[in-house]
C-alpha cells in the first residue's frame, strides 16, 4: 500500500462489500464536495477518509445502511472490517500507520437509512 | 463536538447549500442530468425521499378534493415541506456502542428522523406532519421521547391508525437504534381526504 489514498481506495471497496451498506458517501466537508474535489476522477474510489492525526490513523466513513438491515449491526461489521483490514499486512505499513505503526481511530457514521 | 463529528456536514449546511425549492426542481427533472454533489449529500437525499412520498399522495389528494379543501391543505403541505427541510438536516449525533474504545460508531438525528416519517408515511392513511426526538439523544441509555404530528384520512379510526403508526415507529427504533425510547407520542392535528390507496 504505497499511500493514503491507495489505502482509502481500498478501504471504500471493503466498506461498500460489507452486508448492509447501500452507499458510501464521500467523507469530506462541504468546502470539499462544494469544490468539487472529490469528484475529480482520481479520488471518485478513495471515499472513506485516511489521514493521520496526532500521530495515530484517523479512518472516517459515512455510510448508507439498508433498511433491511439492523443499522447497529451494519455499524458494527463495516467499523470490523476496517479494523481486521488494518491489521493485514497488505493494507498497513510503518508509514501509514496502523497496527505496524501508529494506533488508529475508526469512525464510522450511518446518514441515511434507506 | 468529538474530533470525528468535525469531519462531518454541520447543523447549518446539511443540506450541502441547495434549497428545497432546487431538491424540487430537481425532483421535477426526474433527478437528470445526475448532480452528483445532491446524490452524495445524505441530506439531500433524505429530503428527496420526504418529498417524493408527500408528492404520491398529495397528488391524488389534490384530484379528488374541492378548491375550499386544497387550499386548506395548500398550507398544510407547505408546512411539511418546512419539517422535511429541516428534519433531513444532520443534526446530532446518535451513539452505537462498540466494545472497542477506539471505534466510535454514530447514527445521525436525520436519518432517524427520516426513518421515522419514512415508517409514519407508510402507514396507510398517515402523512407525517413532523417529528421530533426529545431528550439528550447523543446519551446512551437517557430516556427518549419521539413525538410526531401526523394527518390521518377521514373515515379511519384515529385511534387505531394512531396505534399502528405508534407500533411502526417502536419497530424501526428498535432495529436501528440504541435509544432508550420511553414514549412515542402521537398527535393527529389535521384530516385529510382519504384517496384510493388509503381506503
Amino acid at each position: 500500500m504505497s499511500s493514503l489514498l491507495d489505502l482509502s481506495r481500498a478501504l471504500t471497496e471493503i466498506v461498500e462489500a460489507t452486508e448492509g451498506v447501500r452507499k458510501v458517501y464521500p467523507a469530506s466537508r462541504l468546502r470539499e464536495l462544494m469544490a468539487g474535489t472529490i469528484f475529480d476522477a482520481e479520488n471518485e474510489g478513495a471515499r472513506v477518509s485516511v489521514h493521520h492525526r496526532g500521530g495515530a490513523l484517523d479512518v472516517f466513513a459515512n455510510i448508507c445502511v439498508d433498511a433491511e438491515h439492523s443499522l447497529p449491526t451494519v455499524l458494527r461489521s463495516v467499523s470490523d472490517a476496517i479494523s481486521a483490514a488494518l491489521k493485514s499486512t497488505a493494507l498497513t505499513s510503518p508509514t501509514l500507520g496502523g497496527p505496524d505503526g501508529a494506533p488508529a481511530h475508526i469512525a464510522v457514521t450511518a446518514s441515511r437509512i434507506q | 463536538m468529538t474530533e470525528f463529528s468535525e469531519r462531518r456536514t454541520t447543523e447549518s449546511d446539511a443540506l450541502d447549500g441547495f434549497t428545497l425549492d432546487e431538491l424540487s426542481e430537481y425532483l421535477d427533472g426526474g433527478r437528470s442530468p445526475r448532480n452528483a454533489q445532491i446524490e452524495n449529500s445524505p441530506g439531500c437525499l433524505i429530503a428527496l425521499d420526504g418529498l417524493t412520498r408527500l408528492r404520491a399522495v398529495t397528488a391524488a389528494m389534490v384530484v379528488s378534493e374541492t378548491a375550499t379543501e386544497t387550499e386548506r391543505d395548500t398550507a398544510w403541505i407547505s408546512a411539511v415541506l418546512g419539517n422535511i427541510s429541516r428534519e433531513a438536516r444532520a443534526g446530532r449525533d446518535i451513539p452505537i456502542s462498540h466494545t472497542d474504545p477506539s471505534i466510535e460508531l454514530v447514527v445521525t438525528e436525520g436519518s432517524v428522523r427520516g426513518m421515522i416519517r419514512a415508517a409514519g408515511d407508510n402507514v396507510p392513511g398517515v402523512l407525517v406532519g413532523s417529528c421530533t426526538l426529545e431528550g439528550d439523544v447523543t446519551v446512551p441509555h437517557e430516556p427518549i421521547v419521539v413525538a410526531v404530528n401526523a394527518s390521518v384520512a377521514t373515515g379511519l379510526n384515529v385511534t387505531e391508525v394512531a396505534e399502528v403508526l405508534r407500533h411502526s415507529i417502536r419497530q424501526v427504533l428498535a432495529d436501528h437504534t440504541e435509544l432508550n425510547v420511553v414514549a412515542i407520542n402521537v398527535i393527529v392535528r389535521d384530516v385529510h381526504r382519504a384517496i384510493e390507496s388509503e381506503i
